[in-house]
């Protein structure tokens, strides 16, 4: 690709340190132009989960199917795709023979009308639908690879060890969205799965809002200028990276996922962008330094790899010891903030499963915890969906009571969506 | 600059790429030598870059100087402060070579340098801001124009100060008269040029009749502050008398020069423009104060020379001066500017003032870097007169040394801002038969910028 974005670096940090000082945070926006030249080529893999399974009751096969059928009208002309169905092994269900076929009217007709045939038969063995997803993108050689997974999520025929090896095959060769039908599957299997292939996670619950759910998936796949991009992170001999997390739009923990790239330098997978901006939050612990000495504590760089390694974007995290403490002591507003929003997510993580393992002081120390940081962050969404699992007495305080009588979806729906953070104000540069 | 100073490892953009540590900016230390004049700005121990820049452009005959400090709670203010020093030389040596007064070319540079700046803000709230000095230099006159709280000085310079026993150059210099001797510095004898060729050229104007005569200048609206008459010679004079109680250069007869400010003072206490004869004045009034002479000062040093500041001080703490107040908090907000180039500014309105020099010296122009330490025009002209070591300003390599020796002085002396100082020897080079070695519209080559891009 000649015409690759333009990526847009902003570092926001307090540098300076106190004498002795060694942890360094700082939150970098990355901002991607979008589409620089002609899009690069696009191609959509929608895998529908037809188990034994999706049968009970029925009414989550009519829902996957009905999903699928949104997402195959949502596809723009002249993008390749494939449907496949899944069960304890994968099948073709549109084309027939393993391949992609340009979407157009025709071409989606057909795939719907095949879709309207499924019948939910047999085992759950999630690795083998992806692995199939995966040869398909190979085969075609699209440089923007998208898939749907739209599953109950209940991997029953295949170890969790199987599954894991397939993630790893998978990981960064496309970009899997998952999609849970009904209320009866694990919110943490299917954002395992969504986190390793870079895609988000969430509940088909609300049938009126599927075709807009997934028309803003698909478009948001399409739009897509650039694949593969790395955020690379340099740290200074002696130092130690902490963590590095996407915090902006949702909270993803990227530490797990380096993959060396030099000497002090490790790459973390992003995916694909568009026009779009993303924040991340990275900690480096930096060996201590006397007053007045001024380092690079981080260099972040937006990457494409490959034989012809493209740099999209660079910025530094830095670090000044100082004696003067009104500097050092300072907090920056933005760090405060996506540490306020993790918290957040992991909160409601927390108080969720001590609520269903019937612990329920946790549940509700952790679920108010979670209001009070939704309420002073004002993430307003989050807010309103923990109202659906906790009566709120002070949103200020978090003093909550556990509702007795929450519905199964309110309560995965907050679970799934419990990532998503809302952004601050820039400082000045 | 390819190794870190610290581990040795390769540095890359700006770091090492092993330890991480900070490499030298450029903007870190810069040095800008013409053969009239010479400009040093430095970082300083205590800011993480440079934030002043500083332009110098040579005329025919003339020097024009600029200085900018970059203010360091807006937004890219180096990119502000390049921006003014970069945009004020180029349009002041501009409008100067197309026949405008300097007190026109001045205004009209300030405002321009004003108007630039303004544009590189996005917005109000998101506006980079700096300070503004120039000074022109002509064989004639020093004319200032400013914004802010970077400042000008007028500094007298006896030559041969420090050369006690050996005879001084005369003001204006024998035609033949090269470096003293004596002098060890690499003065290239039998160059007359700074000061033979000038000869015609720095004769000091007479004073325009004033009213109360020589011992009463009256400046426009300005109360005379710390002028006193002093004794002259004839113009043209031989060398002057040898001896440890060499004289002091004289101005020309019926010219008065003003008296250095009492060590004492507040050093944001406003100074009126030097009320000097020929010069114009319009300085804010200020508090009348006696002539006196520095008494701990060896005697080598220039303390009788009429040393002046030339430029008041847009600050709070000049602000309170004026009203007479002086207290506690006064001081302690002297530094907050009222008035500075930038989107947030309001209506940017230089003050513009001519000064005739009485005799030979040297314009000093410098951000608040040096002057927090050496604020006293008396103590500026003795440390300048020790840097110069007996040599004369107009040496090949003297103004740099003066420039690089007072930004030392302010490093040792803390370097807690970004430092600027800029030497303009009095007269300038040129307009002579011989001032072709530095001549014509070298506009662009000429303007050199200091500070970070």
């Amino acid at each position: 690709m000649s015409d690759l974005p333009e990526f847009q670096v902003h570092v926001d940090q307090n540098r300076y340190l106190p004498e002795g000082g060694q942890e360094v945070h700082a939150i970098v926006t990355v901002e991607s132009a979008g589409v620089a030249g002609a899009a690069p080529r696009a191609a959509e893999v929608i895998i529908i989960d037809t188990s034994g399974s999706m049968a009970m009751p029925d009414v989550k096969i009519v829902e996957a199917r009905r999903a699928a059928m949104a997402a195959v009208d949502t596809l723009r002309d002249g993008v390749d795709f494939a449907v496949v169905a899944g069960s304890h092994e994968a099948r073709m269900v549109f084309p027939p023979q393993p391949g992609m076929v340009a979407a157009s009217e025709r071409s989606r007709e057909d795939a719907k009308a095949l879709i309207r045939r499924l019948t939910p038969d047999g085992g759950t063995a999630i690795g083998s639908w992806l692995w199939l997803a995966n040869h398909l993108f190979e085969r075609n050689g699209a440089a923007l690879r998208h898939a749907i997974l739209l599953t109950d999520g209940k991997n029953q025929h295949e170890s969790p060890q199987q599954l894991d090896t397939i993630l790893g095959v998978c990981a960064g060769r496309f970009v899997c969205d998952c999609r849970g039908v009904g209320t009866d599957w694990e919110v943490a299997e299917l954002r395992k799965i969504a986190t390793a292939l870079l895609g988000g996670v969430d509940i088909v619950a609300d049938p009126a809002g599927l075709e807009a759910d997934f028309r803003e998936m698909t478009e948001a796949a399409m739009g897509k200028a650039v694949a593969d991009v790395m955020l690379r992170v340099w740290i200074p001999q002696g130092a130690r990276l902490r963590f590095v997390k996407q915090v902006a739009p949702t909270v993803v923990d990227l530490t797990g996922k380096r993959v060396d790239s030099g000497p002090q330098s490790g790459d973390y997978p992003t995916g694909s962008w568009g026009r779009e901006s993303r924040d991340y939050h990275i900690c480096v612990e930096v060996p201590p330094g006397e007053i007045g000495r001024e380092m690079r504590a981080a260099w972040v760089k937006l990457v494409v790899p490959g034989a012809e390694e493209r740099v999209l974007g660079t910025g530094n995290v830095l670090a000044e010891w100082t004696a003067d403490e009104a500097k050092s002591t300072q907090l920056n507003q933005r760090v405060a903030h996506y540490t306020g929003q993790a918290e957040l997510a992991s909160a409601i993580q927390e108080g969720l499963r001590a609520r269903r393992d019937g612990d329920e002081a946790t549940a509700t120390a952790r679920l108010g915890r979670a209001v009070a940081l939704a309420h002073e962050s004002g993430n307003e969404a989050t807010a309103r969906l923990l109202r659906k699992v906790v009566d709120v007495m002070d949103p200020a305080t978090g003093t909550v009571r556990l509702r007795k009588d929450v519905d199964k979806a309110d309560e995965m729906s907050l679970d799934t969506r419990s990532t998503k953070t809302v952004r601050t104000r820039k400082e000045g540069a | 600059m390819n190794t870190c100073t610290d581990c040795g490892g390769a540095v890359e953009d700006g770091y090492c790429a092993a330890c991480g540590l900070r490499a030298p900016a450029e903007s870190d230390h810069v040095e800008i030598e013409t053969d009239a004049a010479a400009a040093v700005s430095d970082r300083g121990h205590r800011h993480s870059r440079n934030e002043d820049a500083m332009a110098l452009s040579v005329l025919d005959p003339g020097v024009v100087a600029v200085v900018c400090d970059g203010v360091s709670s807006s937004p890219r203010p180096e990119v502000a402060s390049g921006t003014a020093a970069r945009t004020g030389a180029r349009v002041l040596a501009g409008e100067l070579r197309a026949g405008r007064t300097p007190e026109e070319a001045t205004r009209l540079a300030a405002l321009t340098a004003a108007e630039a700046v303004k544009e590189l803000a996005p917005s109000a709230s998101n506006a980079p801001a700096c300070t503004y000095v120039s000074a022109f230099v002509s064989p004639a006159a020093v004319t200032v124009g400013w914004v802010g709280d970077s400042r000008a000085y007028w500094l007298a310079v006896r030559q041969g100060a420090e050369t006690a026993g050996e005879s001084t150059l005369p003001f204006p210099p024998a035609v033949n008269g090269s470096a003293p001797p004596g002098s060890d510095g690499p003065a290239e004898a039998g160059d007359p040029r700074p000061a033979g060729s000038a000869t015609a050229e720095i004769r000091v104007p007479a004073p325009e009749p004033a009213a109360g005569g020589p011992a009463d200048p009256e400046p426009v609206g300005t109360e005379p502050v710390g002028t006193e008459p002093v004794d002259t010679e004839p113009v043209d004079s031989g060398p002057a008398d040898a001896g440890a109680d060499v004289p002091l250069p004289r101005p020309a007869p019926g010219v008065t020069v003003p008296s250095p400010r009492s060590p004492g003072d507040d050093p944001a206490r406003p100074a009126a423009a030097p009320p000097v004869g020929g010069g114009r004045t319009g300085g804010d009034p200020a508090e009348s104060q006696p002539a006196t002479l520095e008494t701990g000062l060896p005697a080598t040093l220039e303390t009788g020379l009429p040393s002046a500041l030339l430029t008041v001080d847009d600050s709070w703490g000049t602000q309170m001066a004026a009203l007479g107040v002086r207290t506690r908090s006064a001081s302690r907000n002297a530094h907050v500017l009222t008035a500075w180039l930038g989107a947030d500014a309001g209506e940017v309105r230089p003050h513009v003032e001519t000064f005739t020099p009485a005799g030979p010296g040297v314009v000093l122009v410098c951000s608040d870097g040096l002057w927090n330490y050496l604020p006293e025009p008396h103590r500026l002209a003795a440390a300048v007169a020790e840097a110069l070591g007996g040599r004369v300003p107009h040496e090949r390599g003297a103004a740099l040394e003066v420039a690089r020796a007072l930004v030392r002085f302010a490093l040792d002396s803390g370097g807690r801002d970004n430092v600027t100082v800029a030497v303009v020897p009095f007269p300038p080079p040129g307009g002579g038969p011989d001032a072709g070695t530095r001549t014509g519209d070298q506009d662009g080559q000429d303007i050199s910028e200091g500070g970070p891009q």
